[in-house]
């Protein structure tokens, strides 16, 4: 569905992205991981023309996606960032409604249509009951739904979600993941996202993407690729893998390094500083 | 909740929009009657309507329909243009202090009509396309100078007050050099409807019209700039180009009322706020809204200036800046933490 080719990226000068290559592959989650700094929202800004790539081409269903036109590109893709900011006046339903601006014509106007996928929208994210409130009085969980449903009045095939966990309890971000896992076996929406919970990646995802010093690292389905070697290389924590039978997956717990709590990395990197 | 519940629930936040516009237009037609007959000679309101729609002479006539009606349609023409201006800045820069004077768009409007005071003083008609130079080359210097990843909204403050300082320097370094060329440069520099007639809102009234249909169009588009860069993108709105056709159409707006009365401050930074805590912050309302208060605002603040100290007239500026100071006082207190939290 979306082909990366040879893109690389950086900010005044520096390198972020070292001509980096890979592939989202249709009605599937895809999850990128990495360090911090490692580029994994630089990828997403390349993906949501929010940076343009220095060089290197992001083709979706084989078209740059620098060349298609903005409405139409809206249609096939919706992108949510980490916190987005709305007016404290807005209502949850106002905000779904935005989500029909790729298809409105000149005049602006909502039609029979429009209202009738608004309320789709925010039937499938179960916001009903929220819909008339401003988003600025909800949740953090409830307007994260809110900002899902207005994704999903775009009606796009392709979801982007940067972080859309960040911020939220235990209960709200499973909320989420369950609610993009859900859009993506009902709906068949492809889906890729950014997280930093590496258990809750291996869990909803199924392929995963590791960043690392401006290269993909590795990639390859959750069980393939978690595990502890990767996880001592990438993450720089020692852990111990174990296997989650009701959902198929691996899960990790941290362990105590047995040299006092750090790793050999960090040690090492402690030693060169004194 | 089943559809036409919903349907119902909108309906009424829209029905409640309309009559608070409604209201406005309302209150824009009593505050244009109202200074219409007040002033030195006092004439009843039957009497206004009688002067503007049944007769063709006589004193009421000539008082009313040579001066009292044309000065108060370019006041209210100017606060449609000022309201108008701020309440595009104020989205586009996604920061409640911008507005035409603190941003340096009327400074630097200012300061082309001076120049083409000074140098061409026969060519009234060049008054407006100059000021409208002047107020888009000022905004663009602002707009490239507080540039880096994205518009910082505190820089672009700082640097439209710094720039606008330094333009006042040069406005009033010309002032000084020639006093004679620029007729009441006091009433120019804070702003004065001080005889203003017929001439002065038909140069007005073209550019004002132009920008309010304008800004009406793009109103949907800025609501969904108010939503963030990201999103605004992700929706398929082309965001360079949005933001430069509203701070065009903001230049436009305040150039046209800047040519006619000089510098006015104030309108443009409160009445889109006011309007904005009755009417909401979604722009197909909020303009309409404020193009009106706007109007309402400045027809008042005009007859209080005229008739206050009689048979002293004051300059508009000075009544607004009088309300306006206050206001913005307020604002900075914490007022507009409410609301304009997220801009």
């Amino acid at each position: 569905m979306l082909k990366i080719n040879k893109l690389s990226m950086g900010y005044e000068g520096k390198r972020i992205l070292d001509n980096i290559s890979f592939e989202i592959e249709k009605n599937k989650i895809t999850t990128i991981i990495g360090p911090n700094g490692c580029g994994k929202s630089t990828i997403l800004k390349a993906l949501s023309k929010a940076k343009k790539p220095e060089l290197g081409e992001i083709l979706l269903e084989s078209k740059n996606i620098y060349k298609v036109n903005e409405k139409t590109l809206a249609k096939i893709m919706s992108i949510l960032p980490q916190s987005p900011k709305v007016p404290d006046d807005f209502s949850a339903r106002d905000l779904v409604g935005y989500g029909r601006y790729p298809y409105m014509n000149w005049m602006g106007r909502l039609t029979k249509k429009d209202y009738k996928i608004i309320d789709w929208a925010i039937r499938e994210t179960k916001i009903e009951s929220l819909q008339h409130r401003q988003v600025s009085t909800l949740s953090g969980g409830e307007r994260q739904r809110a900002w899902i449903a207005m994704a999903l009045a775009q009606q796009p095939k392709l979801l982007l979600l940067d972080e859309p966990t960040t911020y939220l309890d235990i209960c709200h971000q499973f909320e989420v993941l369950e609610l993009v896992d859900r859009l993506n076996k009902e709906m068949d929406m492809t889906v890729v996202m950014v997280l930093h919970d590496l258990n809750q990646a291996a869990r909803y995802s199924d392929k995963i993407i590791v960043v690392k010093d401006e290269k993909i690292y590795k990639e390859g389905r959750p069980e393939e690729i978690i595990n502890e070697e990767l996880l001592e290389e990438v993450f720089n924590i020692k852990v111990k893998i174990f296997n989650d039978e009701d959902n198929k997956c691996p899960y990790f717990l941290p362990i105590k390094n047995k040299e006092g709590g750090i790793s050999n990395n960090e040690k090492k990197s402690f030693e060169k500083c004194s | 909740m089943s559809t036409v519940e919903s349907l119902e629930a909108l309906k009424k936040k829209h029905s409640y929009k309309i009559t608070v516009i409604i209201i406005f237009g309302l209150a824009a037609i009593a505050a244009f009657l109202i200074s219409s007959s007040i002033g030195a000679l006092k004439i009843s309101i039957a009497d206004v309507l009688r002067a503007i729609f049944i007769e063709k002479e006589g004193l009421n006539r000539n008082i009313i329909w040579k001066i009292r009606v044309p000065r108060t349609l370019v006041a209210g023409a100017v606060g449609i243009c000022l309201s108008l201006s701020g309440g595009i800045l104020q989205g586009v820069m996604r920061n409640p202090l911008a507005s035409p004077n603190i941003i340096g768009v009327s400074s630097g409007a200012g300061l082309a009509a001076t120049i083409t005071l000074v140098l061409l003083p026969s060519y009234d008609y060049l008054l407006t396309p100059a000021a409208f130079i002047g107020a888009f080359s000022t905004t663009l210097i602002i707009y490239f100078l507080s540039w880096k990843d994205g518009i910082k909204p505190l820089r672009m403050v700082l640097s439209g007050i710094a720039i606008s300082s330094f333009i006042g320097a040069i406005i009033n370094t010309i002032l000084i050099f020639f006093p004679d060329r620029v007729q009441n440069t006091l009433g120019f520099t804070v702003g004065s409807l001080a005889a203003r007639t017929w001439s002065h809102f038909n140069l007005l009234w073209p550019y004002a019209l132009i920008g309010f249909i304008f800004t009406m169009i793009m109103s949907r588009k800025l609501n969904i700039l108010m939503l963030g860069d990201e999103i605004a993108r992700s929706l398929g709105l082309k965001i360079e180009r949005t933001r430069m056709i509203l701070i065009i159409c903001a230049s436009l707006l305040a150039a046209s009322a800047v040519s006619i009365v000089g510098m006015l401050g104030f309108v443009g930074l409160i009445v889109p706020h006011i309007a904005r805590i009755i009417i909401g912050s979604d722009y197909r309302y909020l303009f309409p809204a404020s193009a009106l208060l706007g109007a309402s605002i400045i027809m008042i603040c005009d007859t209080i200036a005229r008739t206050i100290v009689e048979p002293i007239e004051l300059p508009v500026g000075i009544i607004m800046a009088g309300i306006g100071a206050p206001f913005f006082l307020y604002l900075l207190r914490g007022g507009f933490k409410k609301n304009a939290k997220n801009k």
